[in-house]
């Protein structure tokens, strides 16, 4: 009841906000919801399997680069690059995955961080194919999702889809098997679970939904850099789900709000923005285990 | 009368250290068979080659005639063998019901379902609850299972166990963790649930008093091999047995 | 390709190594016993070079009392982030270990622009060693004989350190069962505060000692973390040799890679690290994991 009057008030905000947002506002709007979507993503196999991928911004990068690339090589239109994108990096992932999900723990971290970096290594050098360093520029998504409104809008209806995803399958039967294998890898299989199957579904659908995440970059920074690729881009969706509190279902969309409102402002006012950042993370793991959503007392929404 | 459980002249060396040699069981319908010995003796491992988590170097395990061997757990599981790990107890993430009903969608092959809420999966949650009341927990179904204590953990996990309508449940030392009342509590539960149910059981124990009381037929494991087999009267007085367990 | 060439390439393969060697052996230790991934590790290598820089104030004669002071303050420094920072987190899941330590990581990277500025700095050679030694036809400087010098003799005292010493006993005990040493009555905490230590007081002389040749940038931890968990991935977490030969292994094929595919030698090594992690996870001169029967 109360919990559904603060849901409306919300969504009436959201649904709203180009009206009474500042220019600079909305665009800040639109970064928070990218990176909500890709922390999103991020926590699907985070806090479904415990496992930390330190390597999605591999996925967040081929949304990205498909993209970019279509857009400039073959003169495809913006939005139909999206199921391109969302196929390409699923795709990656599923490779990746295959490969990763049957390790654990420390192992899997660096495992999906090499991968990850590999596939940087290559796009960042392959000039002839990606364009190097120097990234695809001068992309234009057309006069419609050019526009920071309709922008604004097609990230806010990809993010709650891509929310609605994750919460449906966070209380749905695969959600629970995957927690299963989570808290007890022995018992699970002793009930009659295989936990490569469900870790690497899980894994490639996060995938996916980061790639889409790394479709709306594109149109918002109209171009595409192989730092979409590096370790740091996996860092700043771990950072926003774990300061949103990995826990809550809302949690990354959280964390990733005040990771860029921060951000914004910060930088509005110092450019010592890392400095700011990385003080308020230690502040936070010392003194906020449960991140931010844990300030509220939310746990995972049962919902 | 075909055996529920027959293992044969199994074999397992780890980096060539022999921890199984030629060791062979069987368990007959409706019996309790209790798998003991010292430390190191096998029991364990004797286990985990049943249930699938490691594969034999030779031999065979058949359920009822079908054969097992070299199959995952997962596999082992969905073919009406029922397991119970020593230190495996629940997932204590979720509630007591909702452990339970996952046990059920498992065993059913329906957990992949991932466009409907674990909430609308009536029959299995029925289900869930019938077991629940077999062990007893009827009334704890909603609490989250990180609050109980290891006792109805235990419990919960028995009925986990048995979701699949199991020809065979396997339990790894059931009562360990538990204090003396507890355990005598746990050994007349098992003896109630399981004869009532008519089912086979066999079980791995270091606690001699539950197993004298429990099994039908003891098999006796030592360094590796099976040093004895038979009825309680005649393990508990066997020279060689007494002397293995005085030894350790 | 001549044999006077491949001599030049292996000793820049060497070069490299060395410095390699020196970023990554204080993360294995830090690794093997503590169980920490250090994402600040190579924060505190670029803190080094920093340090350095503003200890001999452009001096390059001042290199070799700098380098024992640039030691001397990464252990410290070192302790002090221990004691302050991640005991509190001791028994936490691993992931606030990470992001703790990244959040070190650009708590320094930052703070070392607001005292130094973001500018390249560059120290240069002492004089008696700023000339070049022809190999090859091409100049190979001196230097780099005292980058490898450097590191050949830390890994010896290391060696002899855990191999011959007591306390360097109780460090590899730690890396091994840290509860048997509690119940031996030894004083774990300070024990892993002194491993932290010594881990960051390696990386951070390793970072000073690159500064003669390299210029420094706040950058540049951001990428030497990742070079470093290459080299302990590669070599072995919790092991000093296969710190060793990992960062051997990883500057020969960068300085031979240059040559047969200079683009893509970095992604090799990638590859490198892919494959090790799937075929023998735990490194090339790492342990396994006991087997649990």
């Amino acid at each position: 009841m109360k919990t559904n009057a603060w849901i409306l008030a919300v969504l009436a905000l959201l649904l709203s906000a180009p009206w009474w947002l500042p220019d600079y506002g909305l665009e800040v709007a639109i970064q928070a919801l990218i990176l909500a979507l890709f922390a999103t993503a991020f926590n699907l196999v985070f806090a479904e399997t415990g496992l930390l991928s330190f390597g999605h911004a591999a996925f967040f990068g081929a949304g990205a680069y498909t993209v970019a690339l279509l857009m400039q090589r073959a003169g495809w239109p913006y939005l139909l690059t999206l199921p391109a994108a969302v196929l390409v990096a699923g795709l990656l992932a599923l490779v990746i995955g295959f490969f990763s999900v049957r390790t654990s723990r420390i192992y899997f971290t660096m495992l999906t961080l090499a991968f990850a970096q590999l596939v940087w290594a290559v796009v960042h050098k392959w000039y002839a194919f990606t364009g190097g360093d120097n990234g695809i520029t001068g992309l234009h998504p057309g006069a419609l999702w050019g526009d920071a409104r309709a922008l604004y809008y097609l990230a806010l209806l990809l993010f709650a889809l891509g929310f609605y995803l994750v919460r449906a399958l966070h209380n749905s039967p695969f959600g629970y098997a995957l927690r299963a294998i989570r808290d007890n890898p022995a018992r699970a299989e002793a009930v009659g679970l295989s936990p490569f199957g469900y870790l690497l579904a899980a894994f490639t659908l996060s995938g996916a939904l980061a790639g889409a995440a790394g479709f709306l970059q594109v149109a918002w920074q109209r171009s595409a850099f192989p730092d979409f690729l590096y370790w740091t881009k996996s860092a700043e969706a771990i950072i926003a789900a774990i300061l949103g509190g990995a826990q809550a279902l809302f949690g990354p969309a959280l964390g990733s709000l005040v990771f860029v409102e921060l951000g914004a402002f910060v930088q509005s006012r110092t450019e010592y923005w890392p400095l700011v950042l990385g003080l308020v993370l230690l502040a936070l793991v010392l003194f906020l285990p449960q991140g931010l959503a844990g300030l509220g007392g939310g746990g995972r929404a049962r919902g | 009368m075909v055996d529920v459980l027959e293992v044969s002249r199994v074999r397992k060396s780890f980096y060539g250290f022999v921890a199984l040699d030629d060791v062979s069981l069987r368990v007959e319908p409706g019996r309790f068979h209790a798998l003991v010995g010292p430390n190191g003796a096998g029991k364990t491992t004797l286990f985990n080659v049943i249930v699938g988590r490691y594969r034999p170097d030779a031999g065979e395990v058949r359920l009822e005639g079908r054969r097992l061997t070299g199959l995952p757990t997962h596999r082992v599981v969905r073919g009406g063998l029922g397991i119970s790990f020593q230190r495996a107890q629940a997932f204590l993430s979720m509630s007591v019901l909702e452990n339970v009903t996952l046990a059920v969608l498992a065993q059913e092959g329906r957990t992949r379902a991932a466009w409907r809420p674990l909430r609308d999966e009536r029959e299995a949650r029925e289900r869930a609850r019938e077991l629940l009341g077999w062990v007893g927990l009827a009334e704890r179904a909603g609490e989250p299972a990180e609050a109980l204590p290891l006792g109805d953990l235990k419990r919960v996990d028995i009925a986990m166990a048995l979701a699949g309508r199991p020809r065979l449940l396997l339990l790894d030392e059931p009562l360990a963790g538990l204090s003396r009342s507890e355990r005598r509590e746990m050994v007349r539960f098992i003896e109630e649930l399981l004869r009532g149910l008519g089912l086979t059981l066999l079980f791995t124990e270091h606690d001699t008093e539950a197993v004298l009381r429990l099994a039908d037929r003891i098999t006796v494991l030592h360094q590796g091999r099976v040093l004895a087999e038979g009825a309680p009267d005649e393990i508990k007085n066997d020279a060689r047995v007494v002397e293995a367990f005085l030894g350790e | 390709m001549d044999l006077s060439f491949v001599v030049l390439q292996f000793l820049t393969g060497l070069a490299y190594a060395s410095s390699l060697f020196l970023l990554a052996v204080g993360l294995s230790l830090i690794f093997g016993a503590l169980g920490i991934v250090n994402f600040a590790h190579g924060s505190f290598y670029m803190l080094g070079a920093y340090l350095l820089y503003w200890v001999v104030r452009g001096d390059p004669e001042g290199l070799w009392w700098g380098l024992v002071v640039v030691a001397a303050l990464g252990f410290v420094i070192g302790a002090a982030t221990e004691r302050l920072l991640l005991r509190p987190v001791y028994g936490r899941p691993e992931h606030y270990q990470i992001l703790l330590t990244y959040a070190l990581l650009l708590v320094i990277e930052d703070g070392v622009k607001l005292l130094f500025g973001s500018a390249y700095k560059s120290l240069g050679p002492p004089a008696a060693l700023a000339y070049p030694v022809w190999i090859a036809g091409a100049p190979f400087p001196a230097y780099y004989f005292v980058q490898i010098a450097l590191a050949l003799a830390v890994a010896g005292a290391l060696w002899f350190f855990l191999q011959r010493t007591r306390s360097g006993a109780l460090v590899r005990a730690a890396t091994q069962d840290r509860e048997m040493l509690e119940a031996l009555g030894v004083n774990v905490p300070r024990l892993l505060t002194v491993v932290f230590a010594m881990g960051i007081a390696l990386a951070a002389l390793g970072g000073a000692a690159t500064l003669p040749m390299q210029t420094v940038s706040p950058g540049i931890a951001v990428e030497a973390v990742i070079s470093a968990f290459i080299v302990v991935v590669v070599g072995g977490l919790g092991s000093v040799w296969g710190a060793l030969l990992g960062a051997f292994l990883i500057g020969e094929i960068q300085a031979f890679g240059v040559l047969v595919l200079p683009e893509f030698s970095i992604a090799f090594v990638y590859l490198l690290m892919v494959v090790v992690l799937l075929v023998r996870p735990w490194g090339l001169l790492g342990r396994p994991p006991a087997v649990r029967t």
